[in-house]
């Protein structure tokens, strides 16, 4: 046989074959694309001295991982059902007489043309998804956009070894495939098993089992660290459950379904349910993929999103002005505290010198510990708030501080008596294990409290409360108090709120300043002093959402375009598989707008179960959710429950729009 | 009574762009009486599917009348053909045609789903049929279980169901051994005793001789027909063998 033979055959049949080889080659080009991209962001060195944006090659780096797994899954799915349709025509090089050598070398040539479309397909593409990615980037980020062309060499190399590599592999398989097989094993590789689906009884069980369980724990979580513990947990059982109910529980169903006489014996059900039947058995494990594919979609897009668009509330929280001056003292180790009235002149005169004017400026004394417990008994014991997994952080106000921040007259208090806001407890007795350490008694509950930065315990991890003590001397009683109990305090704080004129350059000039470049002495006796800046925490806040939107977005494409392909993958072999199907009942009597109907229908209950079964999931998980964006100071309900419904509704639709472009390559297939 | 008229039937297939035209059937034309066992012989080519495919109203005719019980098979709609189809006729085909997907059981009632009876009357035309043609018990299983010669039985159970007019066999012995192919004959033989007219197409001589006539087809049209007469299956045997050997040679000769 001549040896120009074998390219020129491998060519044939890759357009011979292009119904399958297409989106095959199309899903090399697209991993490959998305993983030089992503491999480009993490190698970027300029990206990562870029302000704001170190988070995202942090993330890139967390997702070249899990692209190349992707990848590396995704791609031996895709070669396994496209080997699959064509065992018959490898089956029949095989009987006309090619030895097995020839058909290994068909392959290889296959391999060789594929391995070669798809990675320089993948990086010319990933060239060009880049420049469109850095300028979405930044928007997302809200940096400046930068102009040119960016190429990552690393990155190519990267690409290239990784997916020649997987390529290799699945030529590997397929070899494999061909030698242990005999032809006539290949000739009829299609139509095998046949079988009625057994229901499995355990495995249905375990099914609902494990579904209720993730369920149930979404449902039980009580806050931010327990919904931490659990999430893991939840996602592996409700994984587990998916797979059960596609395979065990919808064949259980149907054949309950079957058994009921009446129902069954009518023209849609009769036809609906047995051939349900077979398509569940066929597709379970397709369909489990596509939910479970679309339910990682819909959580991460829903979940970075409403952490995105809630970032401004929380900046807005952690800084509620533009410059926050904390300076720490100790009184254990006799430090008296800043000369407020001092320390407020040399800050403003600071500003004067820059031109710009002080237009709020207000401060106040607090001190911060959290305990774990409740109905008013909390451990001090720092071990113990992490293992009961609830605890609540209080924040301590002086009377004083309390009375200008709300314009109120100062309220009489007690030693041992206290203003409460945020828990309903009558009164605070502080322990360690069984020992009494300190006790309050709650002479008043607040019903508002005013607006204090997030660094006082609001928007932190754990229940808020705000105290309100009689005057400094019981606030430099409390590190004493938390030292005897824990060995460990934290230093006394006194915080201002500034807010200045000018624009954000000229703040964050100030802020350097402020933080750097001035004199401090004669301020009264104090160890540090730490500067917040409005802007920083912005960039701080929006490079960690941004980075997280930009990973669940750039991995919620990746997985959406796997649940496509492997619709469409799905639609083709159905289509082949219903078209017998279709012939014959013709011939025994059906109308053919019955048949359509009913295979219509068919088709339409196969490919949205699992999006309706990946909604439920999202509803389950919103709890969850929640939870764990307060881990990130994002409380507000409305905008995630939005976020999350949107997210849904554009997914359905993209679904939709999916489902009816493959379903006409199934009509083709199945009306031919 | 005449139960099926065939009248000058005629059937050009055109090709894609209407260049080069093939003649199927050229004019064939003849009657089937009620109770009859009728085998139709041909060569491949000699246009016998087509001819089945027109009676099956599954393909329309150039030219020519079906009549089915007096009534011509071009006057159906087409929204009501597939039920006319269910009614009147049953088929039993080379390949089967079980559906995979069902039970035997199931496969069997199929036509009668269709037509929305109730389980009862279903239970009922069910059990006697199943009994009749020894498949009590297979019902249960999925013709993926069952033998070739099972599985025409169940086909032909399945066109029985609806007491069919006419039963419409094509090619039904050409997937089994002989030995499944005697049983089905004698089935075929027992069933038409019993009534039901029955109109086979056949490669097969000794399919053929099992039938009381025999219609020769070739180049489109009936070319000779034999009746059984007093003859045994043996002796009718050798007259059908002997009518081929003539017509390829009578054609032969012609070209």
């Amino acid at each position: 046989m001549r040896k120009s033979l074998f390219p020129k055959l491998a060519v044939q049949n890759i357009i011979l074959n292009r119904r399958f080889y297409f989106p095959y080659l199309l899903t090399i080009i697209g991993t490959a694309a998305a993983f030089y991209d992503i491999a480009a962001i993490a190698y970027d060195e300029g990206m990562r001295q870029l302000r704001g944006a170190e988070y995202v090659s942090m993330f890139s780096a967390i997702g070249i991982f899990i692209v190349a797994v992707f990848a590396v899954i995704f791609l031996f799915y895709t070669n396994s059902f496209l080997m699959k349709r064509r065992s018959k025509e490898l089956g029949l090089y095989n009987i006309l007489g090619m030895g097995k050598g020839h058909i290994a070398l068909i392959l290889l040539w296959e391999s060789l043309y594929t391995a070669f479309i798809g990675i320089v397909g993948g990086l010319s593409a990933g060239v060009l998804l880049y420049k469109l990615m850095t300028l979405s980037l930044h928007r997302l980020l809200r940096l400046e956009v930068p102009f040119g062309f960016q190429i990552s060499p690393k990155a190519m190399a990267a690409t290239a070894i990784l997916f020649g590599g997987i390529l290799l592999l699945t030529l590997l398989h397929n070899l494999r495939r061909i030698t242990v097989v005999n032809p006539i094993a290949l000739l009829h590789g299609e139509n095998m098993g046949e079988r009625e689906p057994k229901t499995r009884w355990l495995l249905a069980l375990l099914g609902i089992l494990t579904l209720g369980g993730g369920y149930s724990l979404a449902m039980m979580t009580q806050n931010s660290q327990e919904a931490m513990v659990v999430y893991f947990l939840a996602v592996i059982l409700v994984i587990i459950g998916t797979y059960c109910l596609f395979t065990a529980v919808s064949i259980a169903v149907l054949k309950l379904l079957r058994r009921n006489k009446k129902f069954y014996y009518q023209t849609r059900h009769f036809i609906g349910i047995s051939g349900m039947l077979f398509r569940m058995k066929q597709n379970a494990v397709g369909l489990a993929n596509i939910c479970i594919l679309s339910t990682m979609v819909l959580v991460m897009l829903s979940g970075t999103l409403s952490l995105y668009l809630g970032t401004e509330d929380v900046v807005a929280q952690r800084a509620p002005t533009d410059l926050i001056i904390r300076v720490n003292y100790d009184p254990i180790r006799g430090q008296t505290g800043p000369d407020v009235q001092a320390l407020k002149e040399r800050l403003s005169g600071q500003v004067a010198s820059q031109g710009q004017e002080v237009t709020k400026l207000e401060g106040n004394y607090y001190y911060c510990f959290s305990g774990s417990g409740k109905n008013g008994t909390y451990d001090l014991y720092s071990g113990a708030s992490m293992r009961y997994g609830s605890f609540t952080t209080f924040t301590f106000l002086t009377a004083q501080d309390y009375a200008v921040l709300t314009g109120q007259p100062v309220p009489e208090l007690g030693e041992d008596q206290v203003l409460l806001y945020g828990i309903p407890d009558d009164s605070l007795t502080f322990t360690r294990g069984e020992t009494l350490v300190f006790s309050f008694q709650v002479a008043e509950h607040l019903q508002a409290f005013p607006d204090v930065s997030g660094g006082m315990g609001l928007g932190m991890v754990g229940r808020p409360a705000m105290v309100v003590v009689k005057d400094q001397e019981v606030l430099h009683q409390l590190p004493r108090w938390d030292a005897e109990a824990t060995d460990s305090y934290t230093q006394i704080t006194y915080e201002y709120r500034m807010d200045l004129t000018g624009t954000a350059d000229e703040k964050y000039d100030i802020w350097t300043i402020l933080s750097d470049e001035t004199d401090y002495t004669g301020t009264g006796q104090w160890d540090t002093l730490w500067i917040v800046s409005r802007e920083n925490i912005y960039n701080e806040n929006f490079g960690i959402a941004g980075g997280f939107l930009f990973l669940g977005v750039y991995l919620g494409i990746l997985f959406l375009m796997a649940a496509v392909l492997i619709i469409y993958y799905k639609q083709i072999s159905e289509g082949y598989e219903d078209r017998q199907r279709f012939q014959i009942m013709e011939k025994v009597g059906l109308e053919q707008r019955e048949i359509r109907r009913s295979i219509n229908s068919q088709v339409l209950t196969v490919f949205f179960l699992p999006l309706v079964v990946a909604a439920v999931h999202v509803a389950f998980d919103f709890r969850l959710m929640l939870q764990l964006l307060q881990i990130f100071s994002v409380t507000s309900v409305l905008p995630t429950a939005l976020c999350t419904l949107v997210t849904l509704l554009v997914f359905a639709v993209l679904y939709a729009v999916v489902f009816a472009l493959t379903a006409r390559v199934y009509y083709h297939i199945v009306s031919r | 009574m005449t139960l099926l008229e065939v009248n000058n039937l005629k059937k050009v297939y055109a090709t894609r762009f209407g260049g080069q035209q093939v003649q199927a059937l050229t004019d064939v034309t003849f009657a089937v009486e009620e109770g009859e066992f009728i085998a139709i012989m041909g060569e491949s080519g000699s246009g016998k599917t087509t001819l089945l495919n027109i009676l099956a109203a599954l393909d329309k005719p150039t030219g020519g009348v079906v009549k089915l019980r007096g009534k011509s098979l071009s006057e159906i709609r087409e929204r009501e053909m597939a039920a006319f189809r269910r009614d009147n006729l049953g088929f039993v085909f080379q390949e089967f045609n079980l559906l995979d997907t069902f039970s035997v059981q199931d496969n069997i009632l199929l036509p009668l789903v269709l037509s929305g009876k109730s389980p009862k009357e279903m239970e009922g035309r069910l059990r006697p049929l199943a009994q009749r043609l020894g498949l009590t018990p297979l019902l249960a299983k999925f013709p993926y279980e069952i033998s070739g010669g099972q599985k025409q039985r169940t086909a032909v159970a399945r066109a029985l169901i609806t007491n069919p007019s006419i039963l419409l066999a094509d090619e039904p012995t050409g997937a089994l051994d002989s030995k499944s192919s005697d049983e089905l004959l004698s089935l075929f033989s027992q069933v038409n005793r019993d009534g039901q007219t029955i109109l086979m197409v056949t490669h097969s001589v000794t399919a053929a001789s099992r039938a009381g006539r025999v219609l020769f087809i070739k180049d489109g049209q009936v070319f000779h027909q034999l009746y059984r007469g007093e003859d045994g299956d043996q002796r009718f045997y050798q007259r059908i063998n002997d009518t081929l050997t003539l017509l390829s040679a009578g054609g032969e000769n012609r070209a």
